[in-house]
């Protein structure tokens, strides 16, 4: 699978939204297709937007290209201007057969990585993605499990992945894990992100705009203040 | 190029990008891209062309005309919307072929000033823009109307009228205002609102006509007086199939956003023509369900709300209470699908340097042309003010009818020199019948007008040509010679 590691950046440049150099440092080891988009309203053409704008978008993406390649990366710029932006994100997802999509959050340092792991269904194209990230952040593998009776089936499913990681060549000294007892599990993900720079989690639903837009993601991404790499399903049985 | 050569996506791109005077980009299913290489998402479906077309026809048609129709030509009202539509079909067709061949903004606008040049071009673009403004005052003074049928009917006193101003005027200005700071200040949900407001009156209508049918066919009861169905002979039927066109110009606001529909082959004809086949059934049974409640001179005597009295003759208190907002609704919904369209319209000219590029500038804050917007809602103001519903309403269909009109022959003038760059993935049937009798309809119908408004709307057509001369007469917009 090519694009197990290919993550799509969208970036609302002409909103003033930013890209870390931290942020950029650890994602230049993915296959990156940076999506520069300004979403406009109804009342004007989106060729009417693109006339005034496109210049100055052009100019920022660029900026970001230059960043991404000064940190070893390669980037597919593309430039949308779009009515709907979660659904541009899906055309270019599926066209592009994209691992992931970053849901971009101010990123300060990315020295500690929070990858919640809710199950064995979609592990594979999580730790994938997460080794495939450069740089050597320390990176949290985390469960909530429901009750003390499924505790011992956390600690296994979280030692089945940290030997996952070490396997794809993350030094197994840089992995910690992490396991709480919750029956709010969204919530005791979202303090697990308090202090963390970037978070790699798995969609729950079977559309990627669903888990950026919906209420898991929002509140997740909200209260962690954190990047998020949210990583679609199924990825290794497509093809 | 001949018929049978089938018009593959990839041939319409080659071709589309072989001229660049009609180029803004490659058109795919879901994009247009640039020639710098960025994306325009497509984002309006089929259901959204639709609700564009209805959403701005249905206003009109049903809400303001079918009072004055039927005073003006007795049941053989239903005819004139009968005629209206049939013309609005045989211009649909031409537009939508244009439309599928150039899916950019601007619409008529667009299409002609590439077949015809700048001259045309610029003609149609000012006429389409001040067209649009006339459409929002007639559909505003059909708001006031209701405005003041609401205020009527939970027993307020009718307020006094302010000066000069009637009070319907007065409640059709606040709304033209409101509107217009609404669509600057970029309320992003308005297509979501508008999807959801046609839906609703499509259910309105739907209870209202199907108990309208039963009682006028006599399945419950009460027998309507039978009444002559043209008392007032052929003249009148004509003259208010002119009037009521307004009730059809919708079809060619969805050729403004063509640039923004999603696979703009299939969707756009299907648009087009559908919304013109579904508001042109809803008038002809309004006016049959209404001509049977009532003789047409009482209807007359009715004037804009007259409905309404018919929803309660069939339906009592809640009939007529559902059919007020609804048409508060639809007048609202009419008025502010034709500001969106004015400012597009607006926008297509300044891109092409008829008129100074500012004028469709977008501020960065809001992401809406404030200017354009402004330009749309000032005029419309202050043709509110005039209250002239008849006026205003065929003053809009006057400069809509000589842009189809056009639309027509630039059809004609298109198939015949067949440029390379013109490969429509929709042809028009009945090709060259249609296009021939679709013009001239257009145009037999302003000879139907009232003299006033053919004055007006030539004076508007004078002033556009006078402008072109004046500014922008060194713009070379026609497909095939060298743009600028």
């Amino acid at each position: 699978m090519s694009n197990a590691t290919s993550v799509l950046v969208p970036v609302a440049v002409l909103q003033g939204e930013a890209l870390s150099e931290a942020l950029v440092d650890r994602l230049a080891g993915l296959d990156v297709t940076l999506l520069g988009y300004h979403e406009i309203p109804d009342q004007t053409a989106t060729e009417q937007a693109h006339d005034q704008f496109n210049e100055q978008m052009q100019r920022k993406l660029d900026e970001y290209v230059d960043l991404f390649e000064s940190h070893g990366g390669t980037v597919t710029p593309r430039t949308v201007f779009t009515h709907d932006a979660p659904e541009t994100f899906k055309r270019i997802a599926i066209e592009q057969d994209i691992g992931a999509i970053l849901v971009p959050n101010p990123a300060p340092a990315v020295d500690r990585i929070l990858v919640p792991i809710r199950g064995p269904v979609n592990l594979d194209p999580i730790l994938t993605m997460t080794a495939a990230l450069d740089g050597d952040p320390e990176i949290v593998l985390f469960h909530a499990a429901a009750s003390e009776a499924q505790r011992a089936d956390g600690e296994e499913l979280l030692s089945t992945a940290a030997d996952q990681l070490a396997e794809a060549g993350v030094d197994p000294g840089r992995i910690d894990r992490q396991l709480t007892v919750s029956d709010t599990p969204l919530r005791a993900i979202s303090d697990a992100a308090a202090d963390t720079g970037l978070i790699v989690i798995g969609e729950k639903e079977p559309s990627v705009v669903d888990i950026i837009f919906g209420d898991a993601a929002d509140r997740i991404a909200e209260a962690a203040a954190s990047p998020v790499v949210v990583v679609r399903t199924d990825r290794s049985d497509d093809d | 190029m001949s018929d049978d050569q089938p018009a593959t996506p990839e041939a319409t791109q080659a071709d589309a990008h072989a001229d660049p005077a009609v180029d803004i980009g490659e058109t795919t299913d879901e994009t247009t891209v640039t020639e710098e290489g960025s994306e325009l998402e497509r984002t309006i479906g089929l259901s959204g062309g639709l609700t564009i077309g209805i959403g701005t026809m249905i206003g009109a048609g049903i809400f303001v005309f079918p009072g004055l129709a039927a005073g003006n030509a007795g049941p053989a009202a239903a005819v004139s919307f009968g005629i209206g539509a049939v013309v609005a079909l045989l211009v649909a067709l031409p537009t939508a072929e244009l439309a599928t061949a150039m899916p950019k903004s601007g619409g008529g606008y667009y299409f002609i000033s590439r077949g015809m040049g700048s001259l045309f071009g610029a003609v149609v673009g000012l006429s389409l823009w001040l067209g649009l403004v006339f459409a929002t005052a007639f559909y505003l003074v059909g708001f006031g109307e209701y405005a003041l049928a609401v205020l009527v009917e939970i027993g307020l006193p009718r307020p006094p009228d302010l000066g000069p101003l009637s009070i319907v005027a007065v409640l059709g200005v606040v709304c033209g205002v409101g509107l217009t700071a609404l669509s600057v200040g970029g309320t992003e949900n308005t297509t979501k609102l508008q999807n959801g407001i046609v839906s609703l009156l499509l259910g309105i209508l739907a209870v209202f006509l199907t108990v309208g049918i039963v009682d006028a066919l006599g399945f419950l009861g009460s027998e309507s007086a039978p009444e002559t169905f043209a008392p007032f002979g052929v003249g009148p039927i004509l003259s208010t199939a002119a009037l009521v066109f307004t009730s059809y110009l919708g079809f060619a606001q969805i050729a403004t956003v063509a640039g923004e529909m999603k696979e703009p082959s299939r969707n756009l004809p299907l648009a087009m023509v559908g919304s013109v086949v579904v508001v042109g059934v809803l008038y002809v049974v309004t006016i049959f369900v209404s001509t049977s409640a009532f003789g047409s001179q009482e209807l007359g005597q009715l004037g804009e709300t007259a409905i309404v009295e018919v929803a309660r003759s069939y339906l009592g208190l809640p009939g007529a209470i559902a059919i007020l907002l609804a048409g508060l609704f639809a007048t609202v919904s009419s008025a502010n699908a034709s500001i969106l369209s004015a400012s597009r319209a607006l926008y297509a000219v300044s891109r092409d340097a008829l008129v100074p590029k500012g004028v469709s500038r977008v501020n960065l804050r809001y992401g809406t042309p404030h200017l354009a917007l402004a330009l749309v809602g000032g005029p419309t103001v202050l043709l509110v003010g005039t209250g002239q519903t008849e006026l205003l309403a065929e003053v809009a269909s006057f400069l809509h009818l000589i842009m189809y009109g056009l639309i027509c022959v630039t059809l004609i003038v298109l198939r015949r020199q067949s440029p390379e760059w013109y490969a429509p993935t929709f042809r028009t049937p009945g090709y060259p019948v249609v296009p021939v009798v679709g013009g001239a309809a257009s145009i037999a119908m302003i000879a139907f007008m009232q003299p006033t408004s053919q004055v007006v709307g030539l004076f508007v057509m004078v002033g556009a040509a006078g402008w072109y001369f004046l500014y922008a007469r060194d713009v070379r917009l026609k497909g095939g010679e060298m743009n600028e």
